[in-house]
Order: structure tokens, then C-alpha cells, then sequence
């Protein structure tokens, strides 16, 4: 085995991950909605970008990022529950087809708002200089920043898990999610657990949206291109399924960690491949066994 | 009222009597259908350029419609199959110039179709978000494809300089200059028959009954024997050919290709299309297109940011005006004729 076959795996492996991280907390809050509210938000890739962009608004007026990275995601979840509140709770017994007819209005007027504010260019914002610089591993040298990433996502899953299985406000919204009625009748606000379900699955979004603006900039396309990425993960999983969501982005970053080293200029047509793989083996996704 | 008496016991005694809703939709019908055709008389040629743009736009929405209304399936990746047929019909005539144009638009149809029962044997499996979301990641696939092989679409410098020179039986005829009212009739000769025996065979047929029977309950459908898979795979072939169609006759109109004809932006646009028509009524998405290539040519004059106002109409329209214009028009029209009832009582 070669020196550079080694270090190519290591890269490999390095992209894989952080692609697993980022992809994984974008779809996330997508396919958890969905499963709790029965609601495709067609927006949800929107609030991402907005993300994005904020922590690109953020860094040039103050010049640090982690002052972004705190209240960026903070501001797009906040934006998120008003607009929840105000229009898509009209929309839960509706159809899908109203839903992401309604959606993808919402995901037009941001993407549109977020051109006149910004412009159509594509920006790029530096990592702190803590992050900026590259480490060897087994003869490769690889960005520090990849590995921020993949930590980011580790540590919001970690305490998002805690708060899910070991809270009393976790149990709640396990229940929430099985048995509305009944959390319901037991005196909790079913309607407020929704929201605050919303607001995480956005936050979740938004972090991702900052910690990708020194991967690979922010620019106009770039809800779109998150969008059926998101998708693909989600149909792949299984509507719904958080840990159907969790196994394909893991498949999709190995395709896209892997098959970007060695086969590059096709790497475009690699979710397809995994969608078209998945749903061949398991027509219904990964997980998804229920109607949806 | 002696009058509407009279017409009743006429169109009795020529046999099953229509409702006054099916009648008064049919009048509708050709009233559109005739001031389409005459339409490049009245206006200048800018208009008439336009206007091409815009019935193939509707006749789009319209196949785009066939699946949202009659089969409760929203589709958003149809682009895949109005850029396709785009795509093949020019490389077609690229390796046969002289190909005539009939043969040309019926290979281009044929193949579209094909890919339409391919690509339904995945989509139509399950209905509601997961068709939403498979036909969304076709839609992405297929531009990803038109984006990618450079060597045969030509990138996203798109297919130019192509135009059927062979229109058999009409030889004095051309279509080298787009945008003249020539251009435009000729597409209508397709154009219409093809929208027309759609409508027929939905509307007018036992077949249009089953289509919907299998919307409104897939089980109860199936009980009574339907094969309701194959309705649906049937409807959406016919969906994908007739968006081949308006493919096909897209590109005539334009002479030229590109990955605007099959983006993701491009299957949106025909959803709000269809919607601000009005999906109930089955030439809704026409009217719809009309407007819709009027409005934007105007709001894009005026500012960069107008697809804000797409986003706005979307939501607009599925908070306020779920059936469109045709449904406000048709609310309207009932309310008339109950106000007459009630005076002639």
C-alpha cells in the first residue's frame, strides 16, 4: 500500500464526515417535523441559507465569527417560530400539496429578500484564525476547520440526545410525537411543543448554515442546492425518520467523501445514485414503514 | 326565461342533457380556444411572440395539472419531462435536418412518453409528499444531467440553431423567424388537437371517471376492480407525453435550448402557473399562463426582485384563493345564475 493511497483515504474519510455533520444537521429538523407535525416545510432549507447569510453579516460588521455562530442560528430560529406561528399553523390539517405549495412561496420570497438585501453574489467568510490553518494525518494535511465541523455536529447531537432522553421536558415531547392527544389531555401544551420542536430542527439548520459559510461561502443557490440534497435524505430514510436521515447522510457523505477523491467531475450525480439505490432495495425508504 | 325553457326541451330531445356547470364550461372552452387562434390579428408582434410562449407554457401547466387535479399527484420535477422532449427534439433535428415536422414532434412525444412510464413505475408507487419529493429529485437529476454532459447539451451554453425546414404539407410555410404569426398558428395545429383529446378523453370519457374515482378513494377503486396503479401510471404517461408536446413545440418557438427549460426553478413556475389559473377547471393552467407571461414581462421591467411576487402569489393563493381565477370567476357565475333563480321564482 502506498504512502499516497493512504493520505487520499484520510481525506476521504475527513470529507465524509464533515459532509455526514453538515448534511445530517440540515435535514434533520426537516425530517422530524414531518414525522411529529406531518408538515413538509419546502422552506426549511431557506432558513439555512438565511443563516448563511447573517453569519456573513454578522463577521463583516464585527469581525468574529463566533460571535455569528452564536446568534445567527439563535435570529433564524426566532424568525422561524413567528412565521410558524403566523402561517403554517393554518396549514397542519391541510394537505401536503397546500403545504408545500405555501412552503416553497415562503422559500421564493426569502430567497428573493435575501438578494435585494444581499445582491446575487457569492460571499465568502474567513474562519477564525484559530481554525483557518491545516493539520497532517498519515502524510495528508487536512484542514482544521473539517474537523470544527464534524465537532459542531457531535456536540449538538450529544446534547440534543441528553435533552430527548434524559429530561422530563424530553419524555414529553417523545410522547408529544406518539400520542398528541393524550399529552394533550394531560395538561400540556401540545401546540407549544410543536413550536419548540420547529425551533430546533431550524436552529439545527442554521448552525449548519454558519459553520458552511467558510466551507464553501454563502451564495443565492445555495437553499436549492440543500434542498434536494434534504430531500434525498429524507426520502432515502423514510418520511419521518430521524435515524433513517442519520444512515443515509452517512452513505450520502461516503459517496460524496470518497467518490469526490476518485471520481470527481461525476460527483453531482452521486445522491441520485444513492436514492436510486436505497429506494430500489426499500421503496418506502430505510425506515419508512408507515403510510405517509 | 321562455327562452332558457325553449333551449332545455332542444337540447332534451337531442338526447342526455348536459348540467348548466358542463355547459357553461364547454362555452368557456371554445371561447378560450377561439381567442387564442384569432388572438395574432388584434396584436402587435412583439405580443404575438409572447403569446407562443405562452400557450406552450400553458399547454405545460396543463399536463402538469392533469396529475394535480385529476389525480391528486403534485408533481415537482415536470420540468424533467418539457426539457427533455426540448432536448431530444433538437438533437433530432441536428442528426436529421430534413426530418419532417409531424414525424419530428410524434419521435419527440413517443420518447417522452417512454420516459414518462419509466420514471411513473418509481413515482406513482406512492402518492402525496413522497411523490412531491421523488419527482422533485428527478426534476434535480435530469438538470444535473442537461448541466453536466457538455458534449451532447451543449452545458449550460444550451442548443442553438436548429429549426425544422420540412413541414410537408405546408411548403411555403417557414419557421425561420420565431415570433411571427405563422409560428405561432403552427404550433397551434399541434398544439390544440393534442390539449383537446386530453381534455376529451378526461372530461367527456368513462376513462376521466376512473382517473378520478382513484383519486378520491384508491380503495374503494380497487375494490370495484380498478387496477389503480395502472390508472395512475396511465395518467401520468399521458401527463409526460403532453408536457412532450409542449416541449417539443417550446423549442420550435424559441430555436433554442438551455438548462432553463429543465431547472427546478422551471418546474416551480408552472405549479404557480397552473394554481393562478385555477387547477379545477381543466384549461385553467392555459389562462393562467397567459397572465402569468403578461404580469412577469412587466413586473421584471420594473424591478430585478420580481420573483418575490411569484412567492407571494404562491402564498396568496393557498391562503386565500385555493382554486385560482377560474374559481373566482366560477364563484362568481354561480352566484349570478342563484340570483336569477331566486328573481325568477
Amino acid at each position: 500500500m502506498t504512502h499516497a493511497f493512504a493520505s487520499l483515504l484520510v481525506a476521504g474519510a475527513l470529507d465524509t464526515l464533515t459532509f455526514w455533520s453538515l448534511s445530517f444537521m440540515i435535514a434533520a429538523g426537516l425530517t422530524v417535523v414531518f414525522g411529529m407535525l406531518g408538515f413538509l416545510n419546502a422552506a426549511h432549507t431557506a432558513f439555512y441559507m438565511l443563516a448563511g447569510y447573517a453569519a456573513y453579516a454578522i463577521v463583516r460588521h464585527t469581525g468574529s465569527f463566533w460571535l455569528a455562530l452564536a446568534l445567527a442560528p439563535v435570529i433564524v430560529a426566532l424568525i422561524g417560530v413567528a412565521v410558524e406561528r403566523l402561517l403554517f399553523t393554518r396549514l397542519y390539517r391541510a394537505s401536503h400539496a397546500s403545504q408545500l405549495l405555501l412552503t416553497i412561496g415562503l422559500a421564493y420570497i426569502i430567497a428573493e429578500g435575501a438578494k435585494i438585501i444581499w445582491g446575487d453574489s457569492a460571499f465568502t467568510v474567513a474562519p477564525p484564525p484559530i481554525l483557518a490553518g491545516r493539520f497532517s494525518l498519515l502524510g495528508a494535511t487536512l484542514p482544521i476547520y473539517h474537523l470544527f465541523i464534524i465537532s459542531v455536529a457531535l456536540v449538538l447531537l450529544c446534547v440534543i440526545s441528553v435533552l430527548l432522553v434524559g429530561t422530563r421536558l424530553g419524555m414529553v415531547v417523545r410522547a408529544a410525537a406518539v400520542y398528541p392527544e393524550m399529552v394533550g389531555a394531560l395538561g400540556f401544551k401540545v401546540r407549544t411543543i410543536y413550536t419548540l420542536v420547529f425551533a430546533v430542527g431550524l436552529f439545527l439548520a442554521a448552525c449548519a448554515g454558519v459553520v458552511m459559510a467558510p466551507l464553501a461561502g454563502v451564495y443565492p443557490g445555495m437553499a436549492d442546492d440543500a434542498l434536494v440534497q434534504s430531500f434525498i435524505i429524507v426520502v432515502a430514510g423514510g418520511l419521518g425518520s430521524l435515524p433513517g436521515a442519520f444512515i443515509v447522510a452517512g452513505l450520502l457523505g461516503v459517496v460524496q467523501g470518497f467518490g469526490s477523491v476518485f471520481f470527481s467531475s461525476y460527483a453531482i450525480f452521486f445522491p441520485f445514485i444513492v436514492l436510486g439505490g436505497v429506494l430500489l432495495v426499500r421503496p418506502h425508504g430505510l425506515f419508512g414503514g408507515r403510510a405517509a | 326565461m321562455s327562452q332558457t325553457l325553449l333551449a332545455r326541451t332542444t337540447a332534451a330531445d337531442r338526447g342526455p342533457r348536459l348540467s348548466s356547470a358542463k355547459r357553461a364550461e364547454t362555452a368557456a372552452t371554445v371561447l378560450l380556444l377561439a381567442l387564442l387562434i384569432v388572438a395574432p390579428t388584434f396584436v402587435s408582434r412583439s405580443t404575438v411572440n409572447d403569446l407562443g410562449q405562452a400557450v406552450c407554457l400553458g399547454l405545460f401547466a396543463i399536463s402538469f395539472n392533469l396529475l394535480f387535479k385529476y389525480s391528486g399527484l403534485l408533481s415537482f420535477g415536470h420540468a424533467a419531462f418539457f426539457g427533455f422532449a426540448a432536448y431530444a427534439e433538437a438533437l433530432l433535428l441536428q442528426s436529421w435536418p430534413g426530418l419532417p415536422l409531424p414525424l419530428l414532434v410524434v419521435g419527440t412525444v413517443l420518447s417522452t412518453a417512454i420516459l414518462g412510464l419509466l420514471l411513473g413505475q418509481v413515482c406513482v408507487r406512492r402518492s402525496g409528499a413522497y411523490f412531491s419529493m421523488t419527482t422533485l429529485t428527478i426534476g434535480a437529476f435530469f438538470y444535473a444531467v442537461a448541466f453536466k454532459w457538455q458534449g451532447v447539451t451543449g452545458g449550460t451554453d444550451g442548443l442553438d440553431s436548429f429549426m425544422p425546414q420540412n413541414l410537408l404539407l405546408l411548403p411555403r410555410w417557414s419557421l425561420d423567424n420565431p415570433g411571427t404569426a405563422q409560428t405561432y398558428w403552427l404550433i397551434l395545429a399541434i398544439l390544440i388537437p393534442a390539449a383537446l383529446a386530453a381534455w376529451a378523453l378526461l372530461e367527456w370519457t368513462p376513462w376521466g371517471n376512473a382517473v378520478v374515482a382513484v383519486r378520491s378513494n384508491e380503495k374503494r377503486a380497487a375494490f370495484l376492480g380498478y387496477d389503480t396503479h395502472g390508472v395512475k401510471l396511465a395518467n401520468f404517461v399521458l401527463s409526460a407525453a403532453l408536457a412532450g408536446v409542449a416541449g417539443a413545440l417550446w423549442a420550435i418557438d424559441n430555436g433554442f435550448v438551455s438548462t432553463d427549460s429543465v431547472d427546478l426553478s422551471f418546474s416551480t413556475t408552472v405549479i404557480i402557473v397552473a394554481l393562478l389559473g385555477g387547477s379545477g377547471w381543466f384549461w385553467g393552467p392555459m389562462v393562467g399562463a397567459v397572465i402569468y407571461i403578461a404580469v412577469s414581462d412587466r413586473l421584471s421591467a420594473l424591478t430585478p426582485h420580481w420573483q418575490i411576487f411569484l412567492g407571494l402569489a404562491f402564498v396568496g393563493i393557498v391562503l386565500f384563493a385555493p382554486r385560482g381565477l377560474a374559481g373566482l370567476v366560477q364563484s362568481i357565475w354561480q352566484r349570478v345564475l342563484t340570483r336569477r333563480g331566486r328573481q325568477n321564482v
